[in-house]
């Protein structure tokens, strides 16, 4: 012990030294570690959410969410419906871009044709029809039908500097190609008009950053000068390298770990309740007794979604009945987790089904926060009422597929809308699966019931958006009714930091830290 | 000896033509790369389109064929997460763990020998039951929750308060037992270039630093192992007729113990051993991710989370390769230290 | 004075259910040039005995009492140090099989310039000429080739001629020889130990020579000593034992060489076997095999399993034996009466 301490002081000391050059610039340097550094430096190539945080650093998008899910005007700054499939929107002067191009509506126009292009982002962006430039400083979107969710939709339009991205690379590659895993032009270079550049980057091991000096938001309180994302993908490295003050922000923050970092005075947690529903489904056609509402009626009855979220998650998870988080416009409040064993077994027996039966479970391993030891807790729930449940778990390399041939009877999965809209999770998760429309893609319930389909339909022509809001609140209520699936609950998130690094301001449940915002203070 | 080497060559070729056919008939089992490269909400028929450009979609053989020719000119295919030639992304990460490798056999050499003679020597001594014991327990635990423990100690820093820390005395102890913290928790910090891809953690003492908790963490999975070797070893041939001998002859005991005895310990401990370190280039994997080291087997894993099959082939095929040389390089050095021993393998 | 003095010397082996006496109460000496052999079965104790003399004997055995007197210095409790100074330089030892002594590792001339080195302060050069010299003097061919060789290369004969020219190399005052043929073929056998008495009347070199075989030692030795579980039961000239042995365990001996056997015959075995150190019989160890423990007229003779016999002087010789004591002791009454 002695020994080791003396040379744990000796090579501290020896640490100490190398570091404080560093110091002694006083410039503000922010080192993060995420679970993964992006894969790509272009924006348009995957929709996942490391990308998008890239995107939040290094470009501005017309719009972005603020914390009560309004929408704070970044590029865009005013916005006008001027009629049902038409919206005029007036830009903000006076930006440029990294490479030093101004920023036109014409840049505007090309990114949305790109994005149109893009595999992961044409779906979302295929009720647009097009965008025209009608000055330096204004753009039209025309929409193919009435459109209630443009300006969702905007905040995922990161203008990226058009000339930058045209014309071809030395080996005769058009700059503005979109390829998956790319050595694309667009995935190694990078222009946007965000609050940083990138300087340098390594795939794998880190991305410098640094304060982009003609950056247009001089409002921002932001103070940081530099970053340097590192991934690290072991969760307990992840909070060590925190707790020993190599990185001072870190996300996500294994649940484990929460109470250690609340209770180092050097530590700062913030958490929040989250937008990803975990829930299972249960197959019709593998199972004919999950026909039989009742049968699915006593499944939700018998799960017991608090006592999960309590004592499995330890509170980091927030119980849910229905698929949309709170916030959301199609949340209904009067939905909520109901935990009753007795009705349960009265439902079963109801539908002949009082001495049970069983069914066939999977869920991936490593996936969602705990996945396998929720499985095994519904599994253990299920049993209860006479329900024998043969669990598989596995790696989601594996599980995915499996997911897609519908291998088992009930299947797990977490789910997080795009558009950060309601009517996006029935459309993929309980939607009448149509391969041709591509809806119910992932309705591993095989749950069809065409009224509530119509519902959304109907819903995502509705422009006014208190209207809106009843009808989506109406499906949640179907759903419910029907007991179409199981909800479990809604993922918490995490972030921490360094004492010093004040986060709580520029997070939210969307998981984009607006890091251009962020403020660090003198220690 | 040429003969001896084109017949190791030979083997090499083989080792790895049958690692990759196996591994490109259960690329089905490894997971769809192409649900690790798109989002969740992208139609299947998008998907399709990319599986089809990515000929995922043709027969085994097929694929199989293709890359045999391929890799017949040194082309082993393009990764799917990094989109460059899966030989570029291995060179890539193979110094950094070459490096740890490196370090650990340093450590493990320079401790085991001593520590291992010594136990041999004096058995009885309490230092050597100490090292006995502390080995057992080091075989034990498994070597992530080493990591974890020396970064927790060196990196965050623990401190211990049983004694009243408002005395004099208390304080004092109070600080022997508890630890700083200060090591670097992960990664390689900022390795200085050397030439092509080989960038060096060697050359500075801040370099170092970085290699210290990975390369203790690395080594205790073999330490505890050659310790007890070179002492049964040891032990064994300070039974024999020749050490008593040597004795007979009137030899001092440091020149029997570190000559007559040691290079005979040595023998089968280089070919045990050998091929142990051998193995250690492959098994970084577990010490490589708690350290977020970034070298071929956090790169391995990462392949097998995204299902980049070019990457894991190739992969496999390199450490099928690193083992034969290991084996061969073994070999030979045994060849020189073993006098009894043609280089050929057979006896003299 | 004798260059060897060994008197009343015990060694023990310190095992878990105690101590075990390996020797007990061996005398014996040595004169400058005198060749001595020791013999008995395997397990009397005699390899014991020549290791302890430079105390060898590896642990749990210790050296529980008695002396050792070498040229005037006492051994027994000298530190390693001052032992390391005899060893392979005033007495050297040649070992039972060649191929386990060297070691497999390092070569030849290695092997005998540390030997020269661990003793004197000389160059490697002036080593490897002692050494040429040396492997000349027991008759190897081309011994500039044999010092760069490793043991593996070279036959058994030669080896054991190397071994016996690495004994010689510091001109040694007693060479202690443990069974240095038995594990040579027969051919080489005779060759070797012509050698070795050769060279040792060459150079006025003691010998105390290990052995089971009666005939080697009838050659060779001038004195020899027999031991049976630990004790010695007969010493005397070599000559005067082997003609006329007068303990009946020596006796056994000599009746079962081939030589003795009636063609067509079996051999003649002593019945039974030698005892474990840790269960010996009381009074005199032989006597369960022995077949004179009872006299002519029927009557036993007690002293036999009750007392351990000691020492009586018969010619040259001297015998442990409550048999010979009693007829010694019926002479001596005869001789008496006759004169009185």
């Amino acid at each position: 012990m002695f020994k080791k301490t003396l040379l744990a002081g000796a090579l501290g000391a020896a640490m100490l030294t190398a570091a404080l050059p560093q110091t002694a610039l006083a410039e503000n340097t922010l080192r993060m570690a995420y679970d993964a550094d992006p894969v790509s430096l272009d924006i348009h190539e995957q929709l996942s959410g490391g990308i998008l945080q890239l995107s939040h650093m290094a470009f501005d998008p017309l719009v972005r969410w603020t914390k009560d899910f309004e929408f704070e005007p970044r590029l865009a700054t005013e916005w006008e419906q001027v009629d049902d499939t038409t919206m005029r929107i007036s830009l903000r002067e006076g930006v440029t871009f990294h490479s030093g191009n101004p920023f036109t509506a014409e840049d505007v126009a090309w990114t949305v044709e790109r994005l149109k292009r893009s595999p992961d982002f044409k779906a979302i962006f295929e009720p647009i029809e097009t965008v025209n430039v009608v000055d330096e400083h204004t753009v039209e979107i025309i929409s193919k039908r009435p459109n209630p969710l443009l300006l969702n939709m905007a905040t995922y339009i990161f203008p990226m500097d058009s000339q930058f991205y045209s014309g071809e690379t030395d080996g005769g590659k058009a700059k503005d190609e979109i390829v998956k895993n790319g050595n694309s032009y667009a995935s190694r270079n990078i222009s946007g008009t965000g609050p940083f550049q990138v300087t340098n980057r390594q795939q794998g091991v880190r991305v410098d950053f640094e304060r982009f000096d003609d950056y247009w938001d001089s409002e921002s309180p932001g103070n940081v000068d530099a970053i340097t994302l590192t991934p690290i993908g072991e969760n307990a490295t992840r909070v060590a390298a925190l707790l020993s003050g190599d990185v001072d922000f870190i996300a996500p923050v294994p649940p484990n770990d929460l109470e250690r970092i609340e209770s180092d005075e050097d530590t700062n947690l913030v958490t929040m309740s989250g937008t990803r529903i975990i829930l299972f489904h249960m197959n019709q056609e593998r199972v004919e007794a999950f026909q039989d509402p009742r049968v699915r009626q006593a499944f939700n009855y018998a799960i017991n979604q608090e006592g999960i979220a309590d004592r499995l998650m330890k509170g980091f998870a927030t119980p849910a009945a229905q698929f949309s988080p709170e916030g959301y416009s199609g949340h209904n409040p009067d939905l909520e987790p109901r935990f009753d064993l007795d009705r349960a077994k009265e439902l079963m027996a109801e539908a002949g089904y009082e001495d049970g039966f069983s069914v066939s479970m999977m869920a991936p391993n490593n996936r969602y926060v705990n996945d396998a030891k929720i499985a095994q807790a519904v599994a253990a729930m299920l049993a209860r009422i006479n329900v024998t449940v043969d669990l598989k778990t596995l790696p989601k390399a594996q599980y995915w597929g499996e997911y897609d041939d519908r291998a088992a009877d009930m299947m797990m999965i977490g789910w997080h809308s795009d558009t950060e809209d309601s009517a996006n999770f029935h459309q993929y998760l309980t939607e009448c699966p149509d391969a041709d429309s591509g809806g119910g893609q992932y309705n591993a319930g095989n749950y069809c019931n065409e009224e509530l389909d119509q519902l959304m339909v109907d819903a995502n022509l509705e422009v006014d958006l208190e209207k809106r809001g009843e009808m989506l609140r109406e499906l949640e209520q179907g759903l419910y009714d029907d007991a179409a699936f199981i909800p479990l609950h809604w993922q918490n998130l995490a972030w921490a930091s360094a004492a010093n690094v004040d986060i709580e301001p520029v997070v939210n449940v969307m998981n984009f830290p607006y890091l251009g915002d962020l403020v660090i203070n003198e220690e | 000896m040429i003969a001896f080497l084109i017949k190791r060559l030979f083997h090499a070729l083989l080792v790895m033509f049958v690692i990759s056919v196996i591994a490109f008939a259960i690329q089905d089992n490894l997971g769809d790369p192409i649900q690790q490269m798109v989002g969740q909400s992208v139609p299947e028929s998008e998907r399709e389109v990319l599986r089809e450009e990515l000929g995922l979609n043709d027969p085994f053989l097929v694929q199989y064929f293709r890359f045999a020719v391929n890799a017949a000119q040194f082309d082993f295919g393009y990764s799917y997460i990094y989109n460059e030639p899966t030989t570029e992304v291995v060179l890539r990460h193979l110094p950094a763990t070459l490096e740890l490798v490196f370090a650990s056999t340093l450590l493990i050499i320079f401790l085991s020998v001593p520590i291992g003679v010594y136990s041999a020597i004096k058995p009885r001594a309490w230092l050597s039951r100490f090292f006995m014991g502390v080995s057992i327990i080091g075989i034990s635990i498994p070597v992530f929750l080493t990591a974890i423990v020396l970064i927790q100690l060196f990196a965050i820093g623990v401190s211990f308060t049983p004694f009243p820390a408002d005395t004099g005395w208390g304080a004092w102890l109070n600080g022997l037992l508890s630890t700083e913290g200060g090591m670097p928790a992960y990664g390689r910090g900022d390795p200085v270039h050397v030439f092509g891809t080989w960038t060096t953690n060697f050359a500075s003492l801040e370099g170092l630093t970085y290699l210290v908790l990975p390369a203790i963490s690395l080594a205790s999975i073999m330490l505890p192992l050659f310790i007890r070797l070179i002492r049964a070893e040891m032990l064994e041939v300070m039974q024999s007729e020749y050490v008593k001998f040597a004795r007979a002859k009137g030899i001092s005991m440091r020149r029997i113990y570190f000559l007559h005895a040691l290079k005979n310990t040595m023998l089968p401990v280089i070919t045990v051993g050998g091929v142990q370190i051998g193995t250690l280039v492959a098994y970084t994997i577990l010490t490589e991710t708690v350290f977020q080291w970034p070298g071929m087997g956090l790169m391995f894993l990462d392949a097998i989370e995204r299902s980049d099959i070019p990457l894991i082939v190739t992969y496999l095929m390199i450490v099928g390769l690193i083992f034969v040389i290991t084996n061969t390089l073994v070999d030979l050095i045994y060849g020189l230290v073993n006098p009894t021993v043609k280089l050929t393998g057979k006896p003299a | 004075m004798a260059l060897l003095d060994v008197n009343h010397l015990d060694v023990r082996f310190a095992l878990r259910q105690g101590d075990v006496k390996a020797l007990r109460d061996v005398s014996f000496s040595l004169d400058r040039g005198e060749r001595l052999g020791i013999v008995g079965e395997s397990g009397a104790g005699k390899s014991v005995a020549a290791f302890s003399l430079l105390n060898l004997i590896a642990k749990p055995g210790y050296i529980a009492g008695g002396s050792i007197t070498f040229d005037g210095q006492e051994l027994t409790g000298l530190g390693e140090r001052a032992l390391r100074k005899v060893r392979g330089h005033r007495i050297s030892m040649i070992f039972q099989d060649p191929m386990m002594t060297l070691n497999p590792v390092l070569s030849i001339g290695e092997q005998m310039v540390e030997c020269l080195k661990a003793h004197r302060r000389i160059s490697s050069k002036e080593a490897r000429a002692i050494s040429l010299r040396k492997l000349e003097q027991v008759q190897i061919p081309s011994p500039e080739k044999r010092l760069d060789q490793y043991p593996h290369e070279l036959s058994g004969g030669m080896r054991q001629r190397i071994i016996i020219a690495i004994a010689l190399l510091l001109d040694p005052d007693i060479i202690i020889a443990d069974e240095p043929t038995t594990a040579l073929d027969v051919t080489i056998q005779a060759e070797i130990m012509a050698l070795l008495l050769e060279l040792c009347e060459k150079h006025n070199v003691g010998l105390i020579l290990i052995t089971h075989d009666l005939g080697v030692v009838s050659q060779v030795t001038q004195r020899m000593l027999v031991m049976y579980a630990g004790r010695v039961i007969e010493q005397g000239p070599t000559r005067e034992i082997i003609n006329d042995p007068q303990h009946p365990y020596t006796q056994g001996l000599i009746n079962a060489l081939p030589q003795m056997a009636t063609p067509g015959e079996r051999l003649n075995q002593i019945r039974g076997s030698m005892p474990s150190l840790s269960q010996l019989p009381s009074g005199c160890p032989f006597h369960p095999r022995c077949d004179f423990t009872q006299r002519h007229d029927g009557s036993e003779r007690t002293p036999c399993k009750t007392e351990v016999p000691a020492f009586v002087r018969s010619g040259n010789c001297e015998v442990a034996c409550h048999m010979v004591a009693e007829l010694q002791d019926a002479e001596r009454i005869v001789a008496e009466e006759d004169n009185s």
